[in-house]
């Protein structure tokens, strides 16, 4: 496997789970995935290229795709509850993540970003700091206030 | 000190933190609850449950096939040769030259410093130089042809474009570059 693919293959499950964070749109985070690494390989060596360094081009993409107003709201999972194969706990688990998907669509789009990060990617504050532009003593604080504002929505909606 | 619980689920205490937060989830129950609780919900904001993600379509120049390789190093070794070729021939001696000044001006009164940033630099802030009391900034440097973009950063912050150049682009950190190109004049 080359250096491509195998970049590829490493880092595709976290980009996808952040961008299904951020957008809740599972086509959506999946044509924001081609284009982060899509632009990641074509334009930076092997050397250059990293975790930080991509979610930096992915964010920005699904930044300027929120500014041009792109439609949010479909998860695309609805199909997924068509087919029982998998059993109830299996669908029990997909309820809660599409429960938890529309509390993070309810946050403004800051706290969202933060906690996208957070969860999906095991980037320390600092690497986290560089890429939101916040600096680490503020990002503490902020990540908190984000995960408090999402339980206290997740709480009202059960 | 409540931020002190996610720090706990991301792994950024210190030590001394570690312990701090240790002392305070023994002694102080509601703590400990308030602790636990966003540790579920942060299993719930975890967990992945997309099986199959989507399709995408990397280039076909990123895909890997052992056929697409074969003529690779044969091709390699030919362009190797060309360019020893080259370069020991008078001919080669006898063209433009590989690099072409360029002087680089910004007119910042009042900064103390202003450093430019290109591919030309690797991305590595250079130092202009202070063009006496005129408040111009100004630094001469050797380009080769093509190509290039750059930025100026005024007192290590903030960024400008050059005003006297038009063509610009967005880079991927949210800020823009300006884009020249070089030419040979011989």
């Amino acid at each position: 496997m080359d250096d491509y693919e195998a970049f590829y293959r490493e880092h595709r499950c976290k980009l996808f789970s952040y961008l299904m964070r951020m957008t809740a749109d599972y086509q959506l985070a999946g044509d924001i995935m081609q284009e982060s690494f899509t632009r990641v390989l074509s334009t930076y060596a092997p050397e250059e290229r990293g975790l930080a360094l991509l979610f930096r081009v992915a964010r920005n993409v699904a930044l300027d795709c929120m500014r041009k107003n792109r439609i949010y709201g479909e998860t695309g999972l609805e199909q997924d509850f068509a087919d029982p194969a998998g059993g109830e706990k299996r669908i029990m688990v997909r309820e809660e993540y599409r429960e938890m998907l529309n509390g993070l669509q309810k946050l403004d789009k800051e706290d969202r970003d933060l906690l996208a990060l957070v969860a999906s990617t095991p980037l320390s504050y600092d690497e986290i700091s560089e890429i939101v532009g916040i600096r680490n003593a503020n990002l503490r604080v902020r990540i908190h206030r984000a995960r408090t504002r999402l339980k206290q929505i997740l709480d009202r909606r059960e | 000190m409540h931020e002190m619980i996610s720090l706990y689920i991301d792994d950024e205490l210190s030590i001394k933190e570690k312990l701090v937060f240790l002392d305070r989830i023994h002694h102080d129950r509601s703590y400990f609850l308030s602790a636990a609780d966003f540790v579920r919900y942060e299993q719930r904001l975890q967990s992945d449950v997309v099986d199959d993600l989507p399709d995408i379509c990397l280039p076909d120049v990123f895909l890997s096939s052992p056929g697409k390789k074969r003529w690779v190093v044969p091709l390699a070794i030919a362009a190797v040769i060309v360019l020893c070729v080259l370069w020991l021939s008078p001919f080669y001696q006898r063209m433009e030259p590989l690099t072409i000044e360029r002087r680089f001006v910004l007119y910042q009164p009042g900064a103390v410093q202003v450093e430019i940033s290109g591919t030309f630099t690797g991305w590595k802030p250079v130092p202009l130089k202070q063009v006496g009391t005129s408040g111009y900034w100004e630094l001469n440097l050797e380009l080769a042809p093509g190509e290039h973009r750059f930025s100026y950063i005024i007192e290590g912050e903030r960024v400008l474009t050059d005003p006297t150049v038009l063509a610009q682009e967005h880079d991927d950190y949210g800020g823009m570059n300006s884009i020249i190109v070089v030419e040979n004049k011989a």
